[in-house]
C-alpha cells in the first residue's frame, strides 16, 4: 500500500474536522435561508422585532463557534486542502469578534424582513474569511474569496432601495467580479507554471526551477492586482468612496474591514512560497519593489483626498485607503526579515486594531442616526458633544486612534509598524517608515476636523436621534478595547507573536 | 523573458497577417455589384414587425437567472462522477494490477507532474488499497449529498419566496384590489 495516497485520502476525509467552527456558520446561514421565507409575507413584511430574533440567532452562531476556536486543537497541519496553523488561530479569533461587533452594527440597519437574508449574509462572510485563512489550496482559497464576494453584494444591497443604494450595489458587483477575473487570470497561470493548485507543492516547484519564473511572476502581478482591490489599494481604490457613500452604515463598516482582513491574509499565504523560494529570488525583486510603490501611493492618495472630503462615509473610504498604506508596510518588510518587530506581526496587530476603531466609527454614526436617515455631512455632527456627550467622547478615542494618538491602541500599532520598518535596515524601508510618518500628521487634520466639529462648534437643532441599544453596545464595547489595548498591549501581542513561531 | 517577448511578438505578427491576407484577396477578387436585394435579412432573420426596440419583460430574465444558475451547479457532478466512478471501480478486488494502476493515476495525476515525480516516482506502480479507495468513494457521495442539500436549500427559498411564479403573489393581490396599487 502507498502510503502517500493513503495520507493524501486521509487528509481529505479529516478535512471537515479542520473546519468545525465554519460549518457551524454556514449551517445557521441554511437555517436562515430555510426558514426566513416562511416568517415574511409574498410582499417581504414580517411581523415587528423579528429582527431581534435573527439577530440573536446569528450572536448564539458566532458565539458557539468562539468557543469551538477556543476549545479546538491547535495542532498544526500543513497538508491537504486547509492548513492550520498560528495564522488561521489568530485571523479566526480576529474575525469572529469583528462579527459580533458587525451583528450589532446590522441590527437596527435591516428592516424585519429582511434580517434573516442579511445576517445570513454576515455569517458566511465570517466563514468566507476563516477559509481564506486555512486555504492550502489556489481553488480552496478563490471559492472561499468569492464566499466572502457574492454575501456581499446582497449585504449592500439589502438595508435600502434608494438608487445610491442600488448604484453602489451594482458598481461593488461589477468591479468585484472584474477583479476576481483579474485574479483567477494570475491563478491560472501560476498553475500552468507549477502544474498544481496546492500551495506547498507550487513552493516546491518554484524552489525545483531553474529557469526564469515568467510565468510566476506575470501570476502573481495578477494576482495582487486583484487582491488590492479588495484592499482599495490605490490605483485600484476608486469604487470605494462611491460605495461607502451609497451603501448603508453598516455595508460601509462590513466593506471598511472585512474584504482588508481576507486580502491581506490572502497576501502573507500567497507571498510566503513565492518569497521565500530561493531561485525564485527575481520573483521577490520584481514583487518587493511593487508593492514597496502600491504602498507608498495609497498612502499619499488616500491622505490627500481623505483632506478634501466633506461627506463622512466618503472620508472614512478615504481613511481606510490610507490605512491600507500603512498596512502594507508591513507586509513589504515582513519578508525578508528576521527584527524584532517582525512586519506581519506589526501587520497582524495593526488589522485587529484597525478592525476595533473603524467598526466602531462606523458604530457611532449609526447610533447618531436622525430618523434612520443615515449621516451624511460633517455639518450634521456639529455640536455632537451638546446633544450626546457619550457618543461624541466615544468617535473621539476612534478618530485619535485612526489618527495614531496616544492613549489609544492605533498609536501602538502604528509604532510597531514604525519600528518594523526602521528597524528591518534597508534604506528603501527607512524611506517608508518616514513616509508614513509624514502620512500620519497628513491624516490627523482629517480627524481632528471630525472632532472639532463635534466639539468646537454648536449644534445646528436639538435632535437627539435613536437611542437603539445595539450599536450603542457595539460602539462602547470597541472603544473600551481601544483603550485596553494600548495600556495591556500585551493581550493582542503574545497572540500575534505565535504566528511566527509555528 | 525576450524569449517570451519575441515569441509573443511573432505570434502576435502572424496573428495579424493571416487576419489581413484574406480580407484583401477577397477584396481584390470579388466583383462588386451592390443590389437592393443583398441588402435584405437572410436565413436566420424575419423581417420585423414594428420596432425591435421595445421594453422586454424583466421575468424573463429573472427565470433564465435561476436556470443558469442550476445549470452551471451541474458541470460540478461531472468531475465528482469521474472520481466516484474511479474510486468504486478500485474498490472492486477482482479487477486487474493494470487496471489498478491506471485507475489510480487518473485519481491521483499529481502523482505524475514533474513538480513531485522526483520524490514519489516510486508510488507511480502501486495502486490505491481496496478499501481506502472505498473509503474515498463513499466520502465523495456524502460530499456531493451535502452539496446538493445546500443547493436544494436555495431552491426553496426561491420557491417559497415565489421567484418561480410567473404572477407574483402580491401582484395578484393588487390586481383583485386595484384600490391598493
Amino acid at each position: 500500500m502507498s502510503q502517500p495516497d493513503a495520507a493524501m485520502i486521509s487528509s481529505v476525509t479529516s478535512a471537515a474536522g479542520k473546519v468545525i467552527p465554519e460549518l457551524v456558520l454556514l449551517g445557521t446561514v441554511c437555517i436562515n435561508f430555510l426558514v426566513g421565507p416562511f416568517l415574511v409575507t409574498p410582499s417581504g413584511r414580517a411581523l415587528p422585532g423579528l429582527r431581534h430574533r435573527w439577530g440573536g440567532i446569528a450572536i448564539a452562531a458566532i458565539c458557539t463557534a468562539l468557543y469551538l476556536w477556543w476549545t479546538g486543537s491547535t495542532e498544526v497541519v500543513t497538508t491537504g486542502p486547509f492548513r492550520v496553523d498560528n495564522i488561521v488561530w489568530y485571523v479566526r479569533g480576529v474575525m469572529l469578534i469583528a462579527a459580533l461587533l458587525l451583528v450589532l452594527v446590522n441590527w437596527s440597519q435591516i428592516e424585519d424582513g429582511k434580517a434573516a437574508e442579511s445576517h445570513a449574509c454576515l455569517l458566511a462572510i465570517t466563514a468566507g474569511v476563516n477559509l481564506v485563512a486555512l486555504a492550502n489550496d489556489l481553488t480552496t482559497l478563490f471559492l472561499a474569496l468569492e464566499l466572502i464576494s457574492i454575501p456581499t453584494y446582497l449585504f449592500l444591497f439589502l438595508p435600502r432601495k434608494d438608487a445610491a443604494t442600488q448604484e453602489a450595489g451594482v458598481k461593488y458587483f461589477l468591479l468585484s467580479v472584474f477583479s476576481s477575473a483579474i485574479m483567477l487570470y494570475g491563478f491560472s497561470l501560476i498553475y500552468g507554471m507549477a502544474g498544481t493548485t496546492d500551495l506547498p507543492a507550487i513552493q516546491t516547484a518554484l524552489a525545483n526551477s531553474n529557469q526564469t519564473p515568467v510565468l510566476a511572476i506575470l501570476g502573481m502581478v495578477f494576482v495582487v492586482a486583484g487582491l488590492a482591490f479588495r484592499l482599495t489599494a490605490v490605483p485600484f481604490h476608486f469604487y470605494a468612496p462611491d460605495v461607502f457613500q451609497g451603501s448603508a452604515a453598516s455595508g460601509a463598516a462590513l466593506l471598511s474591514f472585512v474584504p482588508k482582513l481576507a486580502g491581506f491574509i490572502a497576501l502573507i499565504r500567497l507571498l510566503e512560497p513565492v518569497v521565500d523560494a530561493a531561485p525564485g529570488l527575481l520573483l521577490a525583486d520584481v514583487m518587493l519593489p511593487m508593492l514597496w510603490w502600491l504602498s507608498v501611493i495609497t498612502m499619499f492618495v488616500g491622505n490627500f483626498l481623505g483632506i478634501l472630503q466633506n461627506d463622512l462615509r466618503r472620508m472614512l473610504a478615504y481613511s481606510g485607503v490610507a490605512h491600507v498604506g500603512y498596512m502594507l508596510v508591513g507586509l513589504n518588510v515582513g519578508h525578508h526579515t528576521t527584527s524584532v518587530p517582525d512586519g506581519i506581526e506589526a501587520l497582524l496587530f495593526y488589522l485587529a486594531v484597525y478592525g476595533l476603531m473603524t467598526i466602531g466609527a462606523f458604530a457611532v454614526l449609526i447610533a447618531a442616526e436622525r430618523d434612520n436617515k443615515p449621516l451624511e455631512t460633517l455639518d450634521q455632527l456639529a455640536g455632537l458633544h451638546r446633544v450626546r456627550p457619550g457618543l461624541a467622547l466615544m468617535l473621539m478615542v476612534f478618530m485619535f486612534s485612526l489618527a495614531g494618538m496616544p492613549p489609544t491602541a492605533g498609536f501602538l500599532a502604528k509604532l510597531n509598524l514604525f519600528f518594523a520598518a526602521w528597524a528591518q535596515g534597508d534604506v528603501s524601508n527607512r524611506w517608508l517608515a518616514l513616509f508614513m510618518v509624514i502620512n500620519a500628521a497628513m491624516g490627523s487634520w482629517y480627524y481632528l476636523r471630525v472632532v472639532g466639529a463635534m466639539y468646537l462648534r454648536e449644534p445646528l437643532d436639538e435632535h437627539h436621534g435613536s437611542h437603539a441599544p445595539a450599536p450603542i453596545i457595539a460602539s462602547v464595547a470597541c472603544t473600551a478595547m481601544v483603550i485596553t489595548l494600548f495600556f495591556v498591549p500585551t493581550w493582542l501581542w503574545t497572540m500575534v507573536q505565535t504566528v511566527r513561531s509555528s | 523573458m525576450t524569449d517570451v517577448a519575441g515569441h509573443l511578438l511573432i505570434f502576435t505578427l502572424c496573428g495579424v497577417v493571416l487576419f489581413v491576407i484574406p480580407l484583401v484577396i477577397g477584396r481584390w477578387i470579388r466583383p462588386a455589384r451592390p443590389s437592393a436585394a443583398k441588402d435584405d435579412i437572410y436565413e436566420c432573420g424575419e423581417p420585423t414587425i414594428g420596432s425591435s426596440f421595445i421594453q422586454f419583460d424583466l421575468r424573463f430574465y429573472v427565470v433564465a437567472l435561476l436556470f443558469i444558475v442550476f445549470d452551471v451547479e451541474l458541470v460540478f457532478f461531472f468531475p465528482w462522477a469521474q472520481v466516484f466512478g474511479s474510486a468504486i471501480h478500485l474498490a472492486d478486488t477482482s479487477i486487474s494490477a493494470d487496471a489498478a494502476n491506471h485507475l489510480t493515476s487518473t485519481l491521483f495525476p499529481e502523482i505524475h507532474s514533474p513538480a513531485t515525480s522526483d520524490q514519489h516516482s516510486a508510488i507511480s506502480t502501486t495502486s490505491l488499497h481496496p478499501r481506502a479507495a472505498l473509503a474515498l468513494g463513499w466520502m465523495s457521495f456524502v460530499d456531493v449529498i451535502i452539496f446538493f442539500a445546500v443547493l436544494l436549500v436555495g431552491f426553496a427559498y426561491l420557491w417559497k419566496r415565489g421567484d418561480l411564479d410567473w404572477v407574483r403573489a402580491d401582484e395578484l393581490k393588487s390586481i383583485a384590489n386595484p384600490s391598493h396599487r
